[in-house]
C-alpha cells in the first residue's frame, strides 16, 4: 500500500513541481499555497477527478491555504511569470505552460485578493475555474473573466480584465466607426413583433411589495430549473417539427436533444432520462427508434454508469427500467463496457447488476464475455451466470477450465460439481484435474469422487501410476485412493491390489520409486474396497516405509477391522 | 500513475465529484471543432499579418516574396468570414483577441501591436474578405510611415481611397478592469446595440452564434449599474435598439427577483437575443435567398439560430427557450413559460406597445393595459416586480403638472415613497416661460395633473 506521502511525490513528479521560495514565513506560506493551487489545477491534466491522486492534491491545497491565511488575508498580485505578496515574491514560474500566474495574468486577472475567512467553498470554485482553463477547455459561452464574475464570490476578490475599452486618449472605439456599418434594414421584416397583443382594459396600477417568500419560489426556479427547461425546451421543438407551417425539422432539433441528452447522463439522474424519452415519443415511430438508439450506445452507456456509480451499490431499479424502453444490444455494450471499466469498483458494481437484469433472459453474451475476460472478471462474471442463468453457467465455465488463477478454477469447479452430468463436464474435469495443482486438484478429486465420474477413473489411476520418481503429495494419494475406491470399488480392489503386490525381491523391503503414491493411495482405498487380501498387502509394506507411512498403514488397518465388523453377522 | 479509487466519502470526496461535475459540463459546453478552427485560423492569421508587415521593411512591395504569404492571408481570412463573418481583430498589451476570443501566440509575443500602434490603430475590423490586391494595399500602408498629427483617420482615408472602406480601424484599446468605475451608459448601450446588430447579423448570413460579445456587453451593461433606455445611438435601427430596450427592462425585472449574478448575465444575454428569429430565413432555395419569419413564427425561428451554437451550456438552452417562450401567456395551455421567457414577456409587451412603429402609446398607459394582464398574460409576481421598478410613470412618460407644465420622465421608480414621483424634464413651461430642458424632482412637491398621450 503506497502512503499519501508517496503517492504525493509520485503525482508530483508526473505533474513537475512549482519552484519552492523562501522568504517571510508568512511568504514561504503563501508559496505553498500557491503551489498547492497550481498543482491541483494542473491535476485535472492527467487525472480523472476521482483518481486518488486528485484527492491528495485537494487535501494538500486545503490545509495549505489554511496555513497561508493564518497570516492574514492572501493578497497577490499577478505579474506575467509571478505573484507577489506584499511586495515579496511568492510564486515564479517561467515555464508558461505550467505556471499559474502566467495562465491568471493572460487570461486577465491583475489581483487575486483571498480574505482569511474564505470559505472552502469559494477555493473550491477558484480552483474549479483554474481547473477548466489548465485542462484547455475554451468554452464559446464562458471565458475566465466571465467565469469568475459568475462565481459571486464573497471573500474572494479578483481583479480582472473584464474586457478591453477604447483607450480615453483615442478618439474611437470598436463599432464607433461611421466608415462602414453592418445594416440590418434588410433582414428584418417591417412589422417585426406586430401584431400587439389584444388591447385591454386599462387597470390601476399600484405599488406592491412582494413578499420574498415569492420572489424566493422564482429564485429556487432559476437555480434548480435546468432540467426541466431542458424538456420544455424539447418539448416545445417537438411540438414545432409536427407544425405543418413551421420549418422546424428533426435534424433541427437533433443536436440539442442529443446534448440534454448527455447532460441528463451525465448527472445520474434516470428519471429525467425518461421524462425526455417521453417527450420524444411523439417524434414519428423511424425518427425515434435512430434517436433512442443513441441513448443507449456506448457512450452514452458509459455516461450512464459513470454518473450512476456514485454512492450505489446495484444498478438502481429506474436504470434498468430506463434501459428496457431503449432499443438496441444493451448486453453486448454492457459487457463490453464491463471489461473497460475493471479497475474501478464501483462502476463494476452497478454494471454487474445491469448484466445481471438483462442476462437473465439472454445469457448468452455473458457466456461469451466470460471467455474474453481477464480472470478477475471472468470469475465475477461466473458467480453472476450462476445467481442469475444458472443452466449456462456450466458451459461459461467448461471455457475457463484452463484459466491460470487458482481462485478462478474453484469456482469454475463449484459450478461443474453441480453441473448436469455430461462427456463436456467430465472432460472439462479431466482437465482441471490434469491442470490444477494443491488444494484446487485436491477438490477436484473429490468432486470427481462425488458426481461419479468414473469415465474418469483411468485418469486418477494413471496419475499415481505415472507420476515418476517425484511422485505425488500423500495428500492427493490419498484422495485418489479414496475416489478409485467410490468410482468402482471392485476395480480399484484390483488396483490397489496390483500396487501393493511386491515387485521383485527388494520391492518387498522398500518402495520402488514412483511406487509409494501408489501404496498411500492404495492403503486409503482399500478400507473403503474390503478385499480379503487386503490386510495381508498393508501389512506386506508395513515393516518397509517410514513412521508417517506406518501409522497412514495403521490406520487404514483399524479402518479395515472396523468394516470386517460392520459387515460379521 | 496512481491507482483510481471507489467514489467519495466526505468533504474532500464530495469536492472531487463537484469539480468533476463541473470539468464535465465545461467540456461539454465546448465546440472543440470551432474552438480549434478559431484558434488555429486565428493565429495564423496573426502570424501572416506579421510576417508581411516585416517583410515591407525589407521588401518592395511589389516583391515575389510577398506572394506566398499573402496568398494565404486570402485564404486564412475566407475561411475565417465564412465562418465569422465580420472579424475584429484587436491586440491590448500585446494580447490579440479575435472576435473577443483570444489568440495564443505559443511561445512568442506579438509584435502586432507595436506596428498598428505607429498608426494610432489597436485593431482592425475585416468586415468582409480580401483579395491579394487589397491585402499588398493594407499591408503597404500599415508598413508604410504613419501620418502625423493623427495618423489613424489618414491611414482609414486612405484605405477608403483605395477602395478599401470595409476596413474598418479602431482605435487602441485598454483592459478595463473590474469595479471600474466611470463608465459610460450610453457607450455601454451603443457599444451593445452595435454588438447585437452584428451578432444578428451574422446569424442572418448562416453563420455561427457567437455569444461572448454579448455577454462582455451585459457584464458591462450590469456592471455600469446602466439602467438607462437610452440606446445611446441614434442610427441604430429600431429593432436592435428594442432588442436592448428590451433586454435593460428584463434585467429590472430580474434585480427584483434577487437573481444572483450569472443568472442575471444569461437573462441579459437571452433577452438580446430574443427576437433574433427575425434574422433568419424561411422558404430558401438555390435561387431565392428566403425571406425572414413571420412574427407566428420568429419564436421557434430564433431556437433554431441559437442552437445552431453547438456544446451544451445552461445559458444556451435558457436562451433558446426564451425565445420560444417569450410570447406565450404566463396561463398557457402548454404549461407556465420558462422564467426568463415570462420576464420577457413582459418587457416585450411594454416596449412594444411603447415604442413607435408598434403600439407608440405613452409609457405609464401601457402600464396600465398590461396590468389587467396579470396572472393571465403575465406572471403576476414578475409584473408586480416589473410595476415597482418602473414606477407609476415610467421613463418616456409626457405628463402634465398641475401647474400646466409638460414633464417627460426620465427616471425609473427610485424608492417606494417616490414611486409615483420620478425626475423628468421640462419639455413645455407655462405662462411663455420656457424651462425645456430643466431637471425636475416630482418628490419636490409637483402635482401629476394628468398623462398626456403620445
Amino acid at each position: 500500500m503506497t502512503t499519501e506521502p508517496e503517492l504525493l511525490d509520485i503525482a508530483a513528479s508526473e505533474l513537475g513541481e512549482d519552484q519552492r521560495l523562501g522568504g517571510t514565513p508568512a511568504a514561504a506560506a503563501a508559496n505553498a499555497a500557491v503551489r498547492a493551487l497550481s498543482r491541483a489545477a494542473r491535476s485535472f491534466l492527467i487525472y480523472e477527478p476521482h483518481n486518488e491522486a486528485i484527492r491528495i492534491f485537494l487535501t494538500a491545497y486545503q490545509s495549505a491555504m489554511t496555513e497561508a491565511l493564518a497570516f492574514g488575508p492572501l493578497d497577490l498580485d499577478v505579474r506575467p511569470f509571478e505573484l507577489v505578496r506584499a511586495g515579496e515574491v511568492v510564486y515564479l514560474e517561467r515555464d508558461r505552460d505550467r505556471s499559474l500566474a502566467f495562465r491568471l495574468f493572460r487570461d486577465g486577472v491583475r489581483t487575486l485578493s483571498v480574505q482569511a475567512e474564505v470559505p472552502w467553498e469559494e477555493l473550491l470554485k477558484l480552483l474549479e475555474i483554474l481547473s477548466i482553463r489548465y485542462t484547455g477547455v475554451r468554452q464559446q459561452e464562458d471565458d475566465i473573466v466571465t467565469l469568475l464574475w459568475k462565481a459571486g464570490f464573497s471573500k474572494i476578490t479578483v481583479g480582472a480584465v473584464e474586457g478591453f475599452v477604447p483607450d480615453e486618449a483615442d478618439d474611437a472605439g470598436l463599432g464607433s466607426s461611421e466608415v462602414y456599418r453592418t445594416s440590418l434594414g434588410h433582414t428584418i421584416p417591417a412589422g417585426w413583433d406586430l401584431p400587439l397583443p389584444a388591447p385591454l382594459r386599462t387597470g390601476k396600477v399600484m405599488y406592491f411589495a412582494v413578499p420574498d417568500e415569492h420572489l424566493a419560489g422564482i429564485r429556487h426556479e432559476a437555480a434548480h430549473g435546468l432540467p426541466s427547461m431542458c424538456l420544455r425546451l424539447v418539448r416545445r421543438l417537438v411540438r414545432a417539427v409536427h407544425d405543418p407551417l413551421d420549418p422546424t425539422a428533426l435534424v433541427d432539433v437533433l443536436p440539442v436533444v442529443e446534448e440534454i441528452r448527455d447532460f441528463f447522463l451525465s448527472g445520474g439522474q434516470p428519471h429525467w432520462l425518461a421524462a425526455l424519452l417521453d417527450i420524444l415519443s411523439e417524434l414519428p415511430a423511424a425518427d425515434q427508434d435512430r434517436l433512442f438508439r443513441s441513448f443507449a450506445d456506448s457512450a452514452a452507456l458509459t455516461r450512464i454508469v459513470r454518473s450512476f456509480s456514485r454512492g450505489v451499490d446495484d444498478a438502481p431499479a429506474e436504470l434498468t427500467a430506463l434501459l428496457e424502453r431503449l432499443p438496441g444490444d444493451h448486453l453486448s455494450s454492457l459487457m463490453r463496457l464491463y471489461l473497460m471499466e475493471a479497475q474501478n469498483t464501483g462502476h463494476r458494481r452497478v454494471l454487474r447488476g445491469l448484466i445481471g437484469h438483462f442476462a437473465a433472459t439472454r445469457p448468452a453474451p455473458l457466456v461469451q464475455a466470460i471467455q474474453a475476460a481477464p480472470s478477475e472478471l471472468a470469475r465475477d462474471l461466473l458467480q453472476l451466470c450462476v445467481a442469475i442463468a444458472p443452466d449456462a453457467a456450466p458451459a461459461a465455465a467448461l471455457g475457463r477450465v484452463g484459466d491460470a488463477d487458482p481462485a478462478t478454477r474453484a469456482v469454475v469447479l463449484k459450478i461443474l460439481e453441480g453441473a448436469t452430468s455430461s462427456p463436456e463436464v467430465t472432460q472439462g474435469l479431466a482437465q482441471l484435474f490434469e491442470e490444477s495443482s494443491g488444494d484446487i486438484r485436491l477438490q477436484v478429486i473429490a468432486v470427481i469422487a462425488a458426481r461419479d465420474e468414473r469415465a474418469l477413473f483411468d485418469a486418477l489411476a494413471e496419475r499415481l501410476e505415472r507420476s515418476g520418481l517425484a511422485g505425488v503429495p500423500d495428500p492427493e494419494a490419498e484422495q485418489i485412493g479414496f475416489a478409485l475406491a467410490q468410482l468402482a470399488p471392485a476395480q480399484a480392489a484390483a488396483v490397489f491390489a496390483r500396487w501393493l503386490a511386491p515387485r521383485g525381491f527388494l520391492g518387498r523391503f522398500i518402495p520402488m520409486p514412483g511406487q509409494r503414491s501408489q501404496w498411500w493411495g492404495a492403503v486409503a482405498g482399500f478400507p473403503l474396497v474390503p478385499s480379503p487380501e487386503a490386510e495381508g498387502l498393508i501389512r506386506g509394506v508395513l515393516d518397509n516405509v517410514d513412521a508417517p507411512f506406518r501409522r497412514h498403514c495403521l490406520h487404514a488397518l483399524v479402518r479395515l477391522r472396523h468394516a470386517a465388523k460392520a459387515v460379521a453377522p | 500513475m496512481i491507482e483510481p479509487v471507489p467514489g467519495p466519502v466526505d468533504a474532500i470526496g464530495a469536492a472531487q465529484e463537484s469539480l468533476g461535475q463541473a470539468l464535465g459540463l465545461a467540456r461539454a459546453g465546448e465546440d472543440r471543432g470551432l474552438a480549434a478552427m478559431v484558434r488555429d485560423n486565428g493565429e495564423r492569421l496573426v502570424r501572416l499579418i506579421q510576417g508581411t508587415l516585416r517583410l515591407t521593411r525589407t521588401h518592395a512591395q511589389d516583391n515575389d516574396a510577398f506572394a506566398q504569404p499573402i496568398s494565404e492571408l486570402v485564404l486564412t481570412l475566407q475561411t475565417m468570414s465564412d465562418l465569422l463573418g465580420t472579424l475584429n481583430l484587436v491586440v491590448v498589451e500585446d494580447l490579440v483577441y479575435l472576435n473577443d476570443i483570444r489568440i495564443r501566440m505559443d511561445g512568442e509575443s506579438s509584435t502586432l501591436g507595436a506596428d498598428l500602434r505607429r498608426h494610432g490603430v489597436g485593431g482592425v475590423s475585416f468586415n468582409q474578405p480580401l483579395d491579394a490586391a487589397a491585402w499588398r494595399t493594407l499591408v503597404a500602408l500599415v508598413g508604410g510611415p504613419p501620418a502625423t498629427p493623427k495618423p489613424r483617420p489618414a491611414l482609414q482615408q486612405r484605405l477608403i481611397a483605395e477602395g478599401l472602406a470595409h476596413i474598418e480601424l479602431l482605435g487602441v484599446f485598454r483592459f478595463q478592469t473590474a469595479n471600474e468605475t466611470g463608465r459610460d451608459p450610453l457607450g455601454v448601450a451603443a457599444r451593445a446595440v452595435a454588438v447585437l446588430e452584428s451578432s444578428c447579423d451574422n446569424l442572418s448570413h448562416d453563420r455561427l452564434p457567437n455569444p461572448l460579445p454579448v455577454r462582455r456587453l451585459v457584464a458591462e451593461i450590469l456592471g455600469s449599474g446602466s439602467t438607462t433606455l437610452d440606446s445611446g445611438d441614434s442610427a441604430a435601427s429600431p429593432y436592435a435598439t428594442h432588442s436592448y430596450r428590451v433586454t435593460q427592462l428584463a434585467l429590472l425585472i430580474g434585480a427584483g427577483v434577487g437573481l444572483p449574478d450569472a443568472d442575471m448575465q444569461d437573462l441579459g444575454v437571452a433577452a438580446m437575443f430574443h427576437d433574433v428569429g427575425y434574422s433568419g430565413h424561411e422558404g430558401a432555395t438555390r435561387t431565392h435567398p428566403g425571406y425572414p419569419p413571420p412574427f407566428e413564427r420568429h419564436s421557434t425561428a430564433g431556437a433554431r439560430l441559437l442552437l445552431r451554437q453547438h456544446g451544451f451550456h445552461e445559458a444556451k438552452i435558457r436562451r433558446a427557450l426564451c425565445a420560444v417562450d417569450h410570447h406565450l401567456d404566463f396561463d398557457d395551455v402548454g404549461g407556465t413559460p420558462s422564467l426568463f421567457g415570462r420576464i420577457v414577456r413582459i418587457a416585450e409587451d411594454f416596449d412594444n406597445l411603447v415604442r413607435p412603429g408598434g403600439g407608440a402609446l405613452s409609457p405609464a398607459i401601457a402600464l396600465g393595459q398590461m396590468q389587467v394582464g396579470a396572472c393571465t398574460r403575465y406572471d403576476p409576481t414578475l409584473f408586480q416586480l416589473f410595476v415597482n421598478a418602473v414606477g407609476r410613470y415610467p421613463p418616456g412618460t409626457k405628463l402634465e403638472l398641475a401647474d400646466g407644465t409638460q414633464v417627460v420622465v426620465t427616471s425609473f421608480a427610485r424608492t417606494p415613497e417616490t414611486w409615483a414621483q420620478p425626475t423628468g424634464l421640462v419639455i413645455r413651461g407655462v405662462h411663455g416661460v420656457s424651462r425645456a430642458g430643466v431637471k425636475l424632482d416630482l418628490a419636490r412637491g409637483a402635482v401629476v395633473k394628468r398623462v398626456v398621450p403620445d
